[in-house]
């Protein structure tokens, strides 16, 4: 402890989405707060996940686009991908967007420290955390409260670690040289599937290997299972209900041993991406010597934020699924505003938290899954709505998909909102605000939807759980 | 110029009501505080009248309809000249198609529905929501009987039909479970030999042309002249101190089709027994027509409830709240009791059960007034003579 400790109110500790908002929340209520960043701002989002995914992924629909040109009566000689120029403007991409989360920062007049945090001894109610920047200097800081977003990373698969040559995790993906002929894809979560989908347009020839029964194991059925019949039209490859009980990397490809309820199988492929999860980053934090829990590799916390030990807060991944930036960001804010004084007295908030996934064909998600839903023992009413009878989507060569919600059959609740095809990921703000604002049914089939638009396929949707649908 | 005509909120907890009838028709004039629409609510039928002499223009909502306070009923025009939003007629329409509910209590879609199935009354209700609204999360949960029944839904014989309660039913439930919960009731029951009663009642009804004497009325009459005797045994208990009357009002439990409702006759112990008759009467038709104000149902501490003509022997009652005593009535059945030198003799007898609180009443004091009754109902010419 060379130096006397400077003192916050606040320190956030991972400057992701939810650890920046959080500070930049902290920040505007009048708190003098410090945030402690060990690699980048923006965190994985936006460098390693969100953002340059959907550069990588919009590479890809425009290729496809440009591919079905000739459908439009526009004809267009055979494109040609600079693999290496797609990737380099990812990458651009989120270093623009980091240097954005620096400039709000500063604006916000929120000191960022960089380095490694720890958490230290307690003196008069003030926690301490030790910054070790990377040359191996440390400096100390305190406040009365800690707000820990260190986030997540890629799950191990036992047996096949991550080397970055041949097997890949997300991160590695993201900056492939060129793309492999083979992809053997473990894991047809979110991650997984964007993957599978970038590659596949890429021209890699993709194969999905997931344990599960079904592609997108989080999503409704019907959802993953629509997916599945479109994603095979795509030229992927998919085992389900499959297990990897082995695998041998050698220097031309990985092999892998399956396990499926037909028997066992071997697949070969150039390059494997183990997407099999994320793990919270939760060691080397200085946990051990708090009350704060850590339960299957993620921190304990309440609907604030709070962990067990006064003073010490956690949001985002680290407190585990699900591990999605909007999330965090909004666990964020709840927690700098609890810090501040707000929302004392009050019940935590259920959180509506939305769920997307950017593969082609896009899917979207909020509530409940059917089956989720018919676990309540609740009497529902369920209706979709096939994009192959909206006009818009017609129109953009895109009928394909639908808008499936499913009801409280007694009072009316929307418990759950699911959306797959174009815009999916898009449109499901609509069904997230009205479950927000706890509309009914009769709300959404009272709002009036703009035509022509893909979002009257959601209209439709609910016309169809009443019993009542028009266009089908 | 056009105005609204509004469901007016009545009480405290009023957050809807029914439109039990009109009392005008549109094209109709009318003139201040003149009677436009009947509205029921908790127990009391209410008349609303004018606020200004008009005319109404058009009626919004039909009789029999459960309406939330603030609900636009019609609409009528009070002969001014007005600004022009009131009198444009989308503007109207669109008030009508979309009546705003309980008056300034934010409130989610589904949460106003949730509460209506449950019969929640959301004026009672701290929102957790922005600015107050209230949500979901909010309302209280459902009891678990009904959460079981609706989460494993059981054969048809079994579960039987559910339906909402309507706002005077889930009044009047509250209420007496309040009372039977919160009042420590205690009992006396004693039989009164009405047999000098039943032939005072026969002659006076033989030497007049008027409406008969029943015996109800001297009932109330008796229990008002106890009253007005011992004044030191009417009152009641309210949490903010024991409140005494002055006057000797006496409740009369009246049976309707919207159930039981309890207008109160004034200053009994002081009328004629032909008086309190009349006021009976009234009473009672104003009450099966749906008529009585919250005001004719307010205050006194005791009622009467007579199931005589039902043929109970003895009825041991709730009190009605904010009372402190009720007097049920069995019917008059001729028993042989053992006389004197032990001979059989016939009596008719009406069995009388008195609840009372006691917070403000003892045994003694209660069973004095029960005597002081029994006493009249046993020698009731002194009912007839002040």
């Amino acid at each position: 402890m060379a130096s006397q400790p400077q003192t916050f109110d606040v320190i956030v500790v991972g400057g992701g989405p939810g650890g920046y908002v959080a500070a930049l929340r902290c920040a505007q209520l009048g708190q003098r707060v410090a945030l402690v960043e060990r690699e980048h701002l923006g965190g994985i989002c936006l460098n390693w996940g969100c953002i340059p995914t959907k550069a990588l992924l919009h590479a890809a629909d425009t290729l496809r686009r440009i591919a079905h040109a000739g459908t439009l009566g526009i004809e267009v000689a055979r494109p040609q991908v600079d693999f290496a120029r797609l990737v380099a403007r990812s990458r651009q991409v989120a270093q623009r967007l980091g240097g954005g989360v620096a400039h709000l920062l500063k604006k916000a007049k929120v000191p960022v420290f960089m380095g490694s945090a720890r958490l230290g001894p307690q003196l008069d109610g003030l926690h301490s955390v030790q910054v070790e920047a990377e040359g191996g200097t440390a400096q100390w800081l305190q406040a009365p409260h800690v707000i820990l977003a260190t986030g997540a990373r890629a799950r191990e698969l036992p047996g096949l670690p991550f080397d970055g040559e041949r097997v890949w995790s997300y991160r590695d993906a993201l900056v492939g040289k060129a793309a492999p002929r083979s992809l053997l894809v473990i894991g047809a979560g979110a991650i997984g599937m964007e993957f599978a989908s970038f590659y596949a347009a890429m021209g890699t020839q993709v194969t999905v290997v997931e344990a599960q029964s079904q592609l997108l194991p989080s999503s409704d059925a019907d959802v993953a299972a629509f997916v599945r019949q479109a994603v095979a039209k795509d030229g992927i490859r998919v085992h389900l209900g499959a297990v990897v009980k082995g695998a041998e990397v050698g220097t031309g490809g990985v092999s892998v041993q399956l396990e499926t309820a037909d028997g066992g199988q071997s697949l070969q492929a150039e390059r494997v991406l183990v997407a099999i999860g994320l793990v919270g980053h939760t060691e080397g934090l200085g946990l051990e010597g708090t009350r704060a829990q850590v339960e299957r590799g993620c921190i304990a916390v309440d609907g604030w934020g709070a962990t067990a030990e006064p003073g010490i807060h956690a949001v985002g991944d680290v407190t585990g699924a699900p591990m999605l930036a909007h999330r965090a960001s909004h666990q964020g804010l709840l927690c700098a505003e609890r810090i501040a004084g707000m929302h004392a007295g009050e019940e935590p908030p259920v959180l509506n938290v939305p769920a997307c996934v950017y593969s082609h064909p896009p899917s979207a998600a909020v509530g409940l899954t059917e089956a989720q839903a018919r676990a309540t023992g609740r009497p529902l009413r369920v209706g979709s709505f096939p994009l192959e009878a909206n006009g818009k989507a017609i129109a953009i060569d895109e009928a394909s998909g639908f808008a499936k919600t499913i009801f409280d059959a007694q009072t009316g609740e929307l418990l759950g909102a699911h959306l797959v095809g174009a815009e999916a990921t898009e449109l499901i703000h609509g069904f997230t605000l009205a479950r927000t604002l706890e509309a009914t049914e009769a709300e959404l089939i009272a709002t009036i939807f703009p035509h022509p638009t893909l979002s009257e396929a959601m209209h439709e949707s609910v016309l169809a759980a009443w019993g009542r649908p028009l266009h089908t | 110029m056009r105005r609204e005509l509004l469901v007016p909120k009545l009480g405290l907890t009023m957050s809807e009501g029914v439109l039990v009838e009109w009392m005008v028709q549109p094209g109709d004039t009318f003139r201040v505080e003149q009677g436009l629409f009947v509205i029921e609510s908790e127990k009391a039928a209410n008349e609303v009248g004018a606020e200004a002499d008009g005319v109404l223009l058009e009626i919004a909502a039909e009789a029999g309809a459960t309406l939330p306070c603030g609900a636009v009923v019609g609409y009528w025009d009070d002969g001014l000249e007005g600004g022009p939003p009131a009198g444009d007629p989308a503007a109207a329409v669109a008030t009508a198609a979309a009546p705003t509910p309980a008056a300034r209590v934010p409130v989610t879609p589904l949460a106003r529905r949730l509460a209506a199935q449950r019969g929640i009354d959301l004026s009672q209700l701290a929102g957790s929501g922005p600015r107050g609204r209230i949500r979901a999360r909010d309302l209280p949960e459902v009891q678990a009987a009904a959460l079981a029944a609706a989460a494993c839904p059981q054969p048809e014989s079994q579960a039987g039909d559910l339906r909402a309660p309507t706002a005077l039913e889930q009044t009047v439930a509250r209420r007496l479970t309040e009372a039977k919960q919160q009042v420590p009731h205690f009992y006396l029951a004693v039989e009164a030999e009405v047999s000098r009663l039943l032939a005072l009642r026969a002659r006076l009804n033989a030497a007049q042309q008027c409406l008969p004497f029943t015996l109800n009325h001297f009932l109330l009459a008796a229990v008002g002249r106890a009253l007005a005797e011992m004044p030191q045994l009417n009152r009641v208990w309210t949490d903010a101190g024991i409140r005494a009357f002055a006057h000797s009002d006496v409740g009369m439990a009246v049976d309707t089709d919207r159930g039981l409702l309890v207008p109160v006759l004034r200053n009994v112990g002081a009328q004629t027994l032909a008086a309190t008759a009349s006021a009976a009467r009234e009473a009672a038709e104003r009450a099966k027509a749906g008529r009585l104000t919250s005001a004719e149902m307010a205050g006194g501490a005791i009622t009467v409830s007579n199931a005589g003509m039902h043929g109970v022997t003895y009825m041991t009652s709730i009190i009605n709240p904010g009372q402190a005593m009720i007097l049920g009535v069995g019917a008059v059945r001729e028993v042989f009791r053992p006389g004197r030198k032990g001979q059989p003799r016939l009596r008719r007898e009406m069995g009388l059960v008195l609840s009372a609180d006691h917070r403000v009443l003892d045994g003694v004091s209660a069973l004095g007034l029960l005597k002081r009754i029994t006493g009249l109902l046993e020698n009731p010419l002194a009912l007839l003579v002040a």
